[in-house]
């Protein structure tokens, strides 16, 4: 919202603060000052300041709402200029609302004897300050209406006018021209004003050609009407079409509040231009607005903003706002709200309106909190992947992120989970439609880009969420990958990297099998499912060559399941005796798996197994060969720990 | 004779550079045939009065002669230690150990939360596919409000699902999983409908912020703000609140920090203001905290959410956002 600092002047006269003042006041309270130019108005020096008007504030969309907000901080009188007086009915012209779910308030009047023509040079410039084009006095003078209250009228020539006006949703699909000449495509559904032959407006957002207003118009009719936002801002999206009218009848603007400035809009017609009043005016206001009161306690500012606030500021900074107050007790007072403040409804909305008023500076900020100790609710699934970033690096690895936004085909390339794409509605980004199943999208796209970049050689990580569907429905879990290149074979290489970290992670008796189905990137004869206990958790695989890369290699680990697969054995024990360490062979043919027969001994021997490793493997003939295990175990005697190694291992 | 011996071996033993030259003396003086254990022998052949003269002088001189021989030994292992350790050390300084590196976004948030969590904040996280309830409804933005307009958001091909637009949305999950008192803070990715450009990217990283206990208020939120701002950006950091409006809280606010490259004065950086917006914060509006069931007559609360990535860009210097998700982001190796 743009405003002349003169503007502000004439409705707050004793108004002492200089221009740039009163934008970091605005500022401090709300309504940020974004540019401040010197400009010349009615030629002499102004400033136009511009400000950001906040989204629950539509009142503040006008000169006359920042005016107010200025007085308020200021504490000084606002004069508004006096509308004309007029007498109202609901018979007074022919129409009809058939959109009685979107229309709250119509005010129109009939006008005649206009005297139509170029608008004076003060209003052309002001105009100008806002983007908007001189059209003639007519159109000129409602727009500065709009600009001065905030409320949109329209000004239809009534001699163009056919037959009776209505509001009604648009039944039928059909095309319009509006005022500047573009055609839109209306699909039904939409609110517009016609009368027995034409549309004759998009209500709320912009009139069409038919009875609009031209330099020869001499009779009118001039209509103000609030709508409910919600259709406004719906035909505006879906027809693209903003306007300054549109911004502002797509935000909650108060019915009541437009009666003073339609009073304005005739004063100013009927002043500007010579045009009499033709009768009442019509008036349809089938739900009156209710006025506001709330019940307020004025010690609720100062809890909030944790300052002392005296009863006497607080009640002088309401009264500034407009409000009334009645005190029922010191700590009970009954607060009016002032009409167009359609933002204030609890204690809450008043006691910001006070802190905000009061300045938020002169709330101290350089005082921490006191300490208040509450339970820690860090999830482990945090901390697990804070640990892995840690080892990661550690051993080389650099940390990329990447978008999980990705197209259909790169998932198809590295997913090797079993569930199925999900695909976003609405992208703007049509190249990305698919929510990534496997953060290998990430490093693959970061393997092309380093190669023609010639960042050479390659060793990196991503944790991210992956997403998709299964029979459960929608499913997103926290995935690492990892991506190596090498001069050499080195599979064996990130096999350990791999079985270490889930070491690290407290992951134990992991195997590798080969992999049903491997997703498209991968070397399917080279791709292995990581798996315990029956369950596959991850993937490690040679990819096939690509970029400058002959030797890839990938993993990637399904975070929920480590976290869910991490073993609990990780606790303090008290040893009060010396460990016995006790060696035993195993003969077993060259490509049998010991995981599960290792994993089945330690659960036999329970917790007297301390520790449990292969510390030789030699090779026999026949393809065999012969694993010496040591068994430590605690808190047994020699002969003890002797028996008990000897039924784990059938020694006898 | 025995004197000799030893008036012969010190010298020998001194000379000795190696090993092999370490065993050669051992040889030639304390080996079966050597020279001291020779004498011992010839003992034997004295009488038992020269036995006790000459036994206890013979025996010193050759634990003094093994003791210098152990001596030595060490000393030449300790010499031939420092030498691998000095080659070693010039290996890796011409061929360093290849280092690791934290994405800068993971590196801010951890710096971030190092402060929080020393001032007892729990870390929380969560789904990044929401429900509108909790991505709007919950935080006070009915699917109709107008706050709607700031943010265009990616829906998924499954009813009512989205991807979250705010981590707001891990703040109505806290709110609705949590018992108060807490305070937590959640570093998570974003989602928006925006086009991709240089300024603008539709992922981007949050901070936000939740704290909910029996007392608390806007000078708690400042406090808490003031402080995050000068870890981030040193002891002379100039911030300012003021009011804004968030549909999720109740006072709204702004926090700017004073323009880093002009101070003040107004520089393209800033957009010519002096200031540069900071993130969106305040108290948590009562109807937020009455949506989770928490009771407001007792616990009030407030919440703040920072964008990282612009803060991460101007740490390092980033001119493209899209460099943070991959492609242009790239570690400088450790130089010899």
């Amino acid at each position: 919202m743009k405003i002349l600092y003169s503007q502000i002047k004439e409705l707050v006269p004793s108004l002492s603060a200089a221009a740039q003042e009163v934008g970091e006041a605005l500022t401090m309270t709300g309504f940020m000052m974004d540019n401040f130019q010197q400009v010349v108005f009615k030629g002499e020096a102004d400033q136009l300041l511009s400000l950001e008007v906040r989204q629950n504030r539509a009142d503040c969309l006008s000169v006359i709402g920042v005016a107010r907000e200025v007085a308020a901080y200021y504490h000084l009188p606002l004069e508004l200029p006096a509308g004309r007086s007029f007498l109202s009915s609901a018979a007074a012209l022919p129409v009809s609302v058939r959109a009685v779910e979107h229309v709250k308030r119509i005010l129109a009047v009939r006008l005649e004897g206009a005297a139509n023509g170029a608008s004076p040079e003060w209003l052309v410039s002001f105009l100008a300050f806002y983007d908007i084009n001189s059209i003639n006095l007519l159109v000129d003078l409602s727009n500065y209406i709009m600009l001065y209250t905030g409320f949109t009228s329209h000004l239809l020539d009534s001699d163009l006018v056919e037959g009776a006006l209505a509001w009604e949703v648009n039944p039928i699909e059909r095309n319009i021209q509006t005022l500047d000449g573009s055609e839109l495509a209306l699909t039904g559904g939409e609110l517009v004003i016609v009368d027995d032959a034409n549309v004759l407006a998009l209500a709320g957002i912009v009139g069409c050609r038919s009875a609009a207003i031209s330099p020869a118009t001499k009779n009118l009719i001039a209509e103000m009407a609030v709508y409910d936002r919600f259709i406004i801002k719906q035909n505006s999206r879906a027809l693209s079409v903003v306007t300054e009218a549109s911004n502002r009848l797509s935000k909650d603007m108060s019915p009541a509040a437009a009666e003073y400035a339609f009073s304005l809009l005739i004063k100013l017609l009927t002043q500007e231009t010579g045009a009499k009043i033709v009768g009442e005016v019509f008036d349809y206001y089938p739900d009156p607005q209710s006025e506001v009161v709330i019940d307020f306690n004025p010690e609720l500012p100062g809890k909030i903003a944790g300052i002392d606030l005296s009863s006497e500021r607080v009640r002088e900074i309401l009264e500034n706002l407009r409000c009334e107050v009645e005190m029922i007790d010191p700590l009970s007072w009954r607060v009016s709200v002032p009409e167009d403040r359609l933002d204030l409804e609890l204690a809450e909305d008043l006691a910001e309106e006070v802190i905000r008023l009061n300045r938020f500076d002169r709330i101290p900020s350089d005082q921490l909190p006191a300490l208040t100790v509450t339970a820690d609710i860090t999830p482990a699934s945090w901390l697990l992947k804070e640990k892995i970033r840690d080892v990661m690096v550690a051993w080389g690895y650099d940390e990329i992120l990447s978008q999980p936004l990705v197209s259909a085909e790169l998932n198809q390339q590295t997913n090797w989970i079993d569930w199925q794409m999900i695909l976003t509605q609405n992208s703007v980004n049509e190249e990305f439609p698919a929510l990534r199943q496997s953060v290998g999208t990430g490093l693959l796209n970061e393997l092309a880009e380093y190669n023609k970049k010639q960042v050479w050689p390659i060793r990196i990580f991503e944790i991210g969420k992956v997403f998709g569907r299964d029979l459960s429905g929608v499913k997103e879990l926290y995935s690492l990958g990892a991506l190596w290149t090498s001069d050499q074979p080195a599979l064996p290489a990130m096999q350990a990297d791999v079985l270490r970290l889930l070491s690290f992670l407290g992951v134990t008796g992991v195997v590798l099998e080969p992999l049903a189905q491997a997703p498209l990137a991968a070397n399917p004869f080279c791709s292995f499912a990581i798996m315990l206990q029956g369950v596959a958790f991850g993937i490690l695989a040679q990819l096939k060559p690509r970029e400058r890369a002959d030797h890839l290699y990938y993993f990637e680990l399904d975070l929920d399941k480590v976290l869910e697969l991490q073993s609990a054995t990780h606790s303090a024990r008290e040893l009060t005796g010396k460990l016995v360490v006790l060696d035993a062979n195993w003969e077993r043919p060259a490509d049998q798996s010991l995981a599960q027969e290792l994993i089945d001994l330690s659960v036999q021997a329970g917790e007297s197994l301390w520790d449990l490793s292969i510390v030789d493997v030699y090779p026999l003939a026949d393809n065999i060969v012969r694993y010496t295990l040591r068994a430590v175990y605690a808190e047994l005697s020699d002969q003890e720990a002797k028996q008990l190694h000897a039924r784990l291992f059938s020694l006898n | 004779m025995t004197k000799n011996y030893l008036d012969q071996f010190m010298p020998d033993l001194a000379a000795a550079r190696t090993d092999s030259e370490l065993a050669e003396v051992w040889q030639k003086y304390l080996s079966k045939t050597g020279l001291l254990k020779l004498a011992v022998k010839e003992l034997t052949a004295l009488s038992v009065e020269e036995k006790r003269e000459q036994g206890p002088i013979l025996q010193a001189a050759l634990k003094e002669a093994e003791e210098a021989l152990r001596a030595k030994r060490e000393e030449l292992a300790a010499v031939a230690m420092q030498a691998i350790l000095k080659k070693k050390a010039e290996q890796l300084s011409c061929q360093p150990i290849k280092l690791g590196h934290l994405h800068p976004i993971t590196a801010t948030i951890r710096q971030m939360n190092q402060l929080f969590v020393s001032m007892g904040y729990s870390i929380m996280e969560e789904r990044e596919i929401e429900t509108d309830e909790f991505c709007f409804q919950r935080l006070n933005v009915p699917s109709d409000h107008p706050a709607r307009d700031m943010q265009d958001t990616i829906y998924i091909e499954e009813p009512n699902l989205l991807l979250r637009t705010q981590t707001s949305s891990i703040e109505a999950r806290t709110l609705a999983n949590f018992q108060p008192p807490f305070k937590v803070v959640a570093p998570g990715r974003v989602y928006r409908n925006e086009k991709v450009n240089k300024s603008n990217h539709f992922i981007f990283h949050h901070y936000q912020g939740v704290v909910v206990l029996e007392k608390t208020s806007l000078k708690d939120l400042f406090g808490t703000f003031t402080c995050l701002f000068k870890e981030m950006y040193g002891p002379d950091v100039v911030v300012r609140y003021r009011n804004k409006y968030y549909p999720e809280v109740e006072p709204g606010v702004g926090p700017d920090m004073q323009c880093f490259s002009c101070h003040g004065d107004g520089c393209p950086l800033c957009k010519g203001v002096g200031w540069i917006e900071m993130g969106g914060a305040g108290m948590i509006h009562p109807k937020v905290l009455a949506m989770a069931g928490i009771d407001t007559d007792k616990f009030s609360g407030f919440a703040f959410g920072l964008g990282l990535d612009r803060w991460v860009m101007a740490k390092y210097k980033i001119g493209d956002i899209r460099t943070l998700l991959g492609g242009n982001l790239a570690y400088k190796p450790q130089k010899s």
